[in-house]
Order: structure tokens, then sequence, then C-alpha cells
């Protein structure tokens, strides 16, 4: 069975602004990959979250779906977002799609 | 061989190419002492002052040149001047009996940024500050606008400079725009590509072609790297090129200088395209970005919908884009 595992952003990175693309890149790698790359599931939880860079969205959320296709939306959903982080997750996203293209 | 280089009453961010230009008589061949004559001034925006002190610094640390300053304690320009710390970072001690930080103003000092710098932190104290005086929706889109703008700044010069920068931001109620200023005294835009081992960067290559790489999209000195396990880029080449689009869709401001390459956006006048880098007939020793915004151009629409029309113009996303229906955001 699939074990669900739920991280809260805010609490992880300490600030509401999330703009530290290296910071992003050891993140996905230590808690977010290892846990998807087993099959078990990840929802990251965005609240209180109020802003972040392009350079931190891509760094974090692209790879991630870069590495792990099709996975958004089954095995990987982001709870909370305001629509601007919304937007950041959406763009992130799109730029790994396009990546592949 | 000494100089003395006089500089001007004011300075604006459109004048940073000739303030470059001015200082380059430090960078004569045989000049090994200079004196800069800082009495006449009176007003300066974010984007010279950084740009001053990142300069004193390479003739300082990196080239061993002595400087020396000529300047007045008692006038309106030395005061403002201290307010932001600008006289500190040259190494002067005034002793002046001025209150240098006033914080019921909506102004900060200049700050220093180098590697171990907290981007995120910095970027939302100074946005915090500067929004004082505003209220609303439109103080906090104008607070996240800024706090993107400098994220992404500061972390370029963190990654890309190899070198100390200085950043400073202010409000001016005079022009209605916020101005941010950032430079450093490292290896430069080109410098960068070719240190970073980056495919983009070709021997011989101008620093106008290397400015043009990377002002375009998904083209960092560092993007081919991202996939690297152990020594993985996080960058993906969209900061500085959304940074310069920002600023065009809220009527603002853009310049980069960097070697002897130069770009300057004023987009306050009416049908004004992003500019292809040129020569600046001088060169500048790092990276120097200046930006700004007109306030008013936030509020009316939100920073959500700001970046996402950014987004789409540089072809970043899709304007019918929308992966909501698959279920992948929980409330």
């Amino acid at each position: 069975m699939n074990v669900t595992t739920t991280i809260k952003l805010r609490d992880h990175f300490a600030t509401p602004f999330l703009a530290d693309g290296n910071a992003a890149v050891l993140f996905r790698r230590t808690h977010v990959e290892p846990v998807m790359d087993r099959g078990d599931n990840v929802i990251l939880d965005l609240e209180g979250v109020e802003n972040m860079t392009d350079s931190f969205s891509n760094a974090c959320f692209s790879q991630l779906f870069v590495k792990h296709q099709g996975s958004f939306g089954t095995r990987l959903k982001f709870k909370a977002c305001t629509p601007l982080i919304k937007g950041f997750v959406l763009s992130a996203l799109s730029m790994s799609e396009r990546k592949e293209n | 061989m000494s100089t003395v280089i006089e500089l001007k009453k004011s300075y604006e961010a459109k004048h940073a190419g000739g303030l470059i230009r001015t200082l380059s008589a430090g960078d004569a061949v045989g000049v090994s002492e200079i004196t800069l004559d800082l009495r006449s001034m009176s007003f300066y925006e974010p984007l010279p002052l950084c740009i001053i002190l990142a300069t004193v610094r390479r003739w300082r640390e990196k080239e061993g040149k002595k400087v020396d300053f000529k300047y007045y304690t008692n006038t309106s320009g030395s005061t403002y001047a201290e307010r932001m710390d600008f006289f500190k970072h040259l190494g002067i001690d005034f002793k002046s009996p001025n209150q240098r930080h006033d914080s019921k103003d909506n102004f900060i000092t200049i700050r220093v940024i180098d590697h171990r710098t907290d981007e995120a932190a910095l970027g939302r104290e100074i946005s915090s500050c500067l929004v004082k005086d505003m209220s609303g929706q439109q103080a906090t889109d104008t607070m996240y606008l800024l706090e993107y703008l400098l994220g992404e700044l500061i972390k370029n010069c963190m990654q890309h400079s190899r070198g100390l920068g200085y950043l400073h931001a202010q409000y001016f109620p005079s022009d209605g725009m916020f101005h941010v200023g950032i430079a450093d005294d490292g290896v430069g835009v080109s410098g960068s590509y070719r240190l970073s081992e980056s495919p983009r960067y070709k021997p011989g290559a101008t620093e106008v072609h290397m400015l043009v790489e990377a002002l375009t999209v998904e083209s960092s000195s560092t993007t081919h790297r991202r996939d690297f396990q152990g020594k993985e880029s996080p960058n993906y080449g969209v900061g500085l090129p959304m940074c310069r689009a920002l600023t065009e869709d809220s009527a603002g401001l853009f310049a980069i200088y960097s070697g002897d390459a130069f770009v300057f956006d004023d987009y306050g006048k009416a049908d004004v395209a992003p500019m292809a880098p040129k020569k600046l007939g001088a060169s500048y020793g790092g990276v120097a970005v200046g930006l700004g915004f007109v306030r008013s151009a936030v509020g009316q629409t939100t920073f959500y919908q700001i970046l996402n029309e950014v987004r789409i113009k540089l072809g970043l996303q899709k304007r019918d884009f929308s992966a909501e229906s698959t279920g992948g955001f929980l409330s």
C-alpha cells in the first residue's frame, strides 16, 4: 500500500517567501524525490507560503515533474495554494513540458 | 600615476553609462592612485550609488589601488548619502551628529550581497519597508513584485558574480517610481559563462554577444548543469528575462552593464521596445543591474495577473495553459 507524506514548505524553509534555488534543489533531492522514488505519494502543503520566485519554483517543481512524469495530480499534489502560488506551480509544470518538447 | 575623478551633482539610473565612462579614468593604464571627488554630490539614485561602491571595492581589493575621497560633511547630498550608509561602505567615518537611520522613513540602507546572503529574508525586509505608506491589496501586490525582483537579482549576484555586490532600493515620490540597483565587482556576464564551462560560451565572443545570451530565456551560464547529479544547478535562465519583462509591463526601466556591453530600456516612454545590447564605450568590471517600476502600475492589476501576462509574453506559458482539472491541487 502506498504511503502519503505531507510536507509543509512554510515550516521547512521557515519563510513565507521562497526564493533560494539551491535550497529548493536540496529540498527536492533529500525530502521529496526519495519518497517518490520508492513509489509513495507526496503532498506539498503550501499553507502560509505567500510568494516565491520562478527560480525557486523551477528548481523545486519543474525538475520533479520531469523526473516523475505524469505524477502531478496522481502521486504528487499541492495543498492550500493561493492563486499566486498556484500560478508558480503551473508555470513550473509548463517549464517541464517545454523541456520535454 | 594618480588621477582625480570628479563626479557630478546628480546621477540618475539613466546616467549610469556616463558614470561608468567617468569612473573608467581610474582604469587607465598606469593609474595606481585615485582621488574621487564627491564634493558636488547631491542626488544619486540606487544604481549609480552601487556602481561607485563596487568600482571602488574592485580598485582597492582586486587591483590594489589607493583610493582617497574629497567630500563635504555639511551638504544635503552628504547627509543623504550618509543616511544610506554610502560613506560607511567607502570606509569614511563621518563622526557626524546626523541621525543615520530613521525608522519612520520608507528607505533602506545600502546592503552588501555575498554568498551567505539570505535572498528571501533580505527581499522581504526591503520590500516590506518600501511599501510602508501603502495599504490594502496594492501594498501586498507591490511588496510581492518588489520581493520577486529582489529575490531574482540577489540570487543572480550570488550565483554568478563570484564577487561581492552592493544593493540599494528606494521609492522616489518625485517620479512615482521604485528604483532598485545592484552592482558587483565580479567576473561579469562573459566571465560567468566561461568559468561555468557553458556550451554557450565561445572563445572570443564579445561582451555584447554574451549579454544577448544572458537576456535570453533558458540561456543562463549554468543552465546546462541543471541535470548534473551532485552539482546540479538550480538555474533555468528565467530570472533575468522575467525581471526585464516585468519592468516593461509596469512602465519602468531596466538597465544592465557588464564589461563593455549594456542595455538601457526606459519603458516610461511611449513605444519603447527592449533594446538589443550595445557597446558602452567603456568597461564595467562586474555586473550592474538597475530596474524600476511605476508604483501606480500595481493595483489596477494584481501581481498574479502581471506575472501570468509576462510569462505568456516570454513564451514560458501558454495563454490557455491550465492543469487544474487534473486534480493536482487540494484545498
